[in-house]
């Protein structure tokens, strides 16, 4: 069985954790549906660790504990320097992680990668 | 999973084709330390068959683990230190779990439990109806002045012991770290049940049980000619002294028969990743072919084979349950703290 890695999206990871965030609904059902396909082992989850640093080890534990970090190391950094200036510095740093792991679906909440050859997970559009 | 409110109750993952876009590798700078690791490992495979033709297989546990240490130092060039750290902790667990694994064989004669010299050859005349599977095997197949086709393959296999689990553990080691643990925890558990037996259950092998000089007799004359096949064929075994006390090889381990379980081990932790069914079927075979190698020489009984797969088939049974479990209950976390945010049911 092959397994699909997703990374989630940084924008995503904070829509999920902060109820009050605007997108907070879309990112949460979209994270639900996700952690179905994670229980029934089709997907891998990822997330960077500089986005889940911001987050205390308790809500790391509530609410990612499903997530693969993948430890952003300063030759990554150097390697996000060196991207396209297109890209917002954290999407390029999430592209040299995305590369580095192989991963091939991004579920996000914006359209930083829609440019880019992976397949792009959101809430259904008319949702948004 | 939690029901949401009216607005979003219908949200779903969307996933949305890839149309004629750009590639992730055109944007990302190449690492070129990918090239320096490819051209390593090349060298080091050559280095590795040079060594095996000339010297021979590496056996000895200290020489596979210099071996596979250069393997996967050469893996890990240019990568993070932070995988580094990995890379030692891991390496620490990999000798803890191998010493752990020489003491307790060697431990077992000390123990003083009752030695198993006619069980093990009784349950295979049960289970074979009368027969001794290995006086049979000897008596149809082996010549003591020829060395027929089988004698060779049945060799190489038996060989394939020393090779196998080593290559899939480095491969593992270099490519995935996940996979790697997936792959340790199997393992480790299967060298702890097969230890623990080994001290419980102190096992004659068949070619002990027939030796007139160890005095069971309770077999008809085998012979032991394991390696006689790999040295027709030019080959060897590499085995350095180191001048240590490590070789605590324990001649009464036989029940269950590692060679058995690593063949099946192996194989069935990559079957998954086969696809057509042939293939599967095909590498199947590998554990029956070792597993009658085993008993044509005379090493093992059939039950020994039967119970290293039935301890690699418990395993895997146990951490695919235990990583399916872990699964439910980080996501069923998730989605309670999900639920109390959206003000909604768990």
């Amino acid at each position: 069985m092959s397994v699909r890695k997703v990374l989630l999206s940084g924008e995503l990871i904070t829509a999920i954790a902060d109820p009050h965030n605007m997108q907070h609904q879309q990112g949460a059902a979209l994270y639900a549906e996700l952690l179905k396909t994670y229980v029934a082992g089709t997907d891998r989850l990822f997330a960077l660790s500089t986005d889940l640093d911001q987050f205390d080890k308790a809500t790391r534990r509530a609410s990612f504990s499903a997530l693969v970090v993948a430890h952003v190391a300063r030759q990554h950094r150097s390697a996000a320097r060196k991207v396209d200036a297109l890209f917002t510095p954290e999407t390029a740093l999430s592209l040299v992680i995305i590369a580095a792991e192989k991963i091939t679906a991004v579920a996000t909440l914006g359209d930083q990668f829609d440019a880019l050859d992976l397949e792009i997970i959101k809430p259904l559009q008319s949702q948004q | 999973m939690p029901e949401t409110n009216a607005d979003t109750a219908a949200l779903a993952a969307e996933s949305l084709p890839a149309p004629a876009r750009i590639s992730v590798t055109s944007v990302v700078p190449s690492d070129h330390w990918r090239l320096v690791r490819r051209i390593g490992m090349g060298l080091y495979v050559i280095g590795y068959i040079w060594w095996f033709v000339s010297k021979g297989l590496i056996i000895d546990r200290i020489s596979v683990a210099i071996s596979v240490g250069l393997f996967i130092a050469i893996g890990h060039l240019g990568r993070p230190l932070r995988r580094w750290a990995w890379l030692v902790f891991d390496v620490l667990c990999y000798c803890v779990m191998w010493l752990a694994y020489e003491q307790t064989r060697g431990g077992a004669d000390r123990a003083g439990f009752p030695l198993q010299v006619e069980a093990p050859r009784n349950i295979d005349r049960f289970l074979f109806f009368g027969t001794d599977p290995n006086v049979w095997m000897q008596r149809h197949f082996y010549e003591a002045h020829s060395i027929r086709w089988y004698d060779k393959v049945a060799s190489a296999t038996y060989f394939s012991h020393f090779i196998f689990p080593v290559i899939a553990l480095a491969a593992l080691w270099v490519i995935s770290h996940r996979e790697w643990a997936r792959f340790m925890k199997r393992f480790a558990t299967l060298l702890f049940v097969a230890c623990t037996m080994f001290v419980l259950l102190p096992t004659v092998p068949p070619w002990m049980a027939a030796d007139p000089k160890r005095g069971y007799n309770i077999l008809a004359h085998l012979a032991r000619h394991t390696g006689r096949g790999f040295s027709s064929m030019g080959l060897k075994g590499f085995v350095n002294k180191w001048n240590t006390a490590l070789d605590w090889g324990n001649a009464i381990a036989a029940m269950p028969s590692l060679h058995a379980s690593f063949a099946l081990f192996v194989p069935a932790f990559f079957l998954p990743l086969i696809k057509p069914k042939w293939l599967k079927a095909l590498v199947l075979t590998f554990p029956l072919i070792m597993a009658a190698s085993l008993v044509y020489f005379g090493e093992h009984y059939v039950i020994d084979a039967l119970a290293g797969w039935t301890i690699v088939g418990a395993s895997f049974l146990f951490w695919g349950w235990f990583e399916r479990r872990q699964r439910r209950v980080r996501a069923a976390r998730a989605l309670a703290t999900l639920s109390l945010s959206l003000g909604t049911p768990a």
